[in-house]
């Protein structure tokens, strides 16, 4: 019986050997660990763009940061064209337009931007360039000094025309005149 | 190795160019490119000047537009009706009305110091009838008016309609094209 005992005690003890290292067996099976740091910070930024303005010209590259504006052919006396007013003065005529300009924001806890514009050259002879009521320079010129976010702010751009002859101190006729207007929009 | 206060200084200095750099970044630029081309021009309007509605100048209607009208009632060898035309019977063979209408030319970016004003009618008046501006009789080939115009002067045409005794009782209304053309 004792015998029996010390039988059935060995294998007992046979079993759990086999047991670990079988546990053990696993426990080594190749394995590897890490650690990924992520670095993000997020910055600040604005994003402005021009959009055409159902009541004015349709802009070329509208939705972009780089668009354009023909008034076509301008005249005192003729028909302006689609989305244009004109207006006759004493020694000028005005044709205007409207258009808007989008300013988006991102990682800023400003409320509001300041928006400016300038000539990137002076004005043709005999025509001076407003927006709103700014009158455009080669320097800047503070347009607006609250403009909200992701609004399609109106704006109107204006072109005094002189009604003088070219070379009397009117415009060049007969001819294309371009001009390039900068805006900048500063936050707040 | 820095001293404690020198490394202040620079943990401040680091502050404020992280500072101004988040400044530098929080603008938009854009730029629009405008374009048109000028051209000259000329208006020719109808005004109604001091004195309209009395008699030898009727006050016209659509005043300072480019088309206007003017009423010069109902006529005949015996008279007219409308006081501010002045009537006159040639014997019994015709009447003539007359009338000071006037115009306004403007131009724009032109280097003109006058122009040419003509006139024509549209289609042949009725046999009998003879429409003359200051002088000229009219007809449906362009007639000179005045090759001196001044921009920016009224400029008074005398007009006269002379309707012979042969002439049947009807409508004589007349339509009159002016034409202003820069020197």
């Amino acid at each position: 019986m004792n015998k029996r005992l010390v039988h059935l005690c060995w294998l007992f003890a046979l079993l759990v050997i086999m047991f670990v290292r079988s546990e053990g067996a696993f426990a080594q099976k190749p394995s590897a660990s890490g650690t990924l740091s992520v670095q993000l910070q997020n910055g600040s930024g604005l994003q402005m763009t021009f959009q055409s303005n159902t009541s004015g010209v349709s802009l070329g590259n509208a939705g972009t940061s780089a668009a354009s504006l023909a008034f076509g052919i301008v005249s005192a006396y003729g028909t302006p064209g689609t989305g244009i007013t004109l207006v006759n003065g004493t020694s000028t005529f005005t044709v205007s337009t409207l258009f808007n300009i989008d300013v988006q924001q991102s990682g800023l806890s400003s409320t509001s931007y300041t928006l400016s514009a300038s000539l990137s050259a002076a004005a043709p002879t005999g025509i001076t360039y407003q927006i709103d009521s700014a009158t455009l320079t080669t320097s800047s010129q503070s347009i607006q000094a609250n403009g909200v976010y992701g609004n399609n702010i109106v704006h109107t751009f204006s072109a005094i025309v002189s009604t003088a002859a070219s070379g009397s101190g009117g415009p060049t006729t007969g001819t294309q005149l371009t001009s390039t207007i900068n805006f900048t929009a500063t936050a707040n | 190795m820095l001293s404690p206060s020198q490394r202040t200084c620079l943990y401040v200095a680091i502050a404020l160019m992280e500072t101004m750099t988040g400044r530098a970044q929080n603008t938009a630029t854009s730029s629009l490119i405008v374009s048109m081309d000028v051209v000259s021009s000329i208006s020719l309007e109808f005004v109604n000047v001091s004195g309209a509605g009395t008699q030898g100048t009727c006050s016209i209607s659509g005043a300072n537009t480019n088309a206007a009208s003017v009423n010069f009632g109902i006529a005949s060898l015996s008279g007219d009706n409308q006081s501010c035309v002045s009537f006159a019977a040639n014997g019994s063979t015709s009447y003539t009305l007359s009338n000071n209408i006037y115009l306004f030319v403007t131009q724009s970016n032109i280097a003109s110091g006058s122009y040419t004003l003509t006139a024509s009618l549209p289609s042949s008046p009725p046999t009998g009838v003879t429409w003359v501006i200051n002088s000229a009789t009219l007809s449906t080939a362009s007639t000179t008016i005045s090759n001196g115009g001044n921009y920016g002067n009224n400029f008074g045409m005398y007009m006269q309609v002379t309707v012979q005794h042969t002439v049947a009782s009807g409508n004589l209304s007349q339509t009159i094209n002016l034409q202003a053309t820069a020197n």
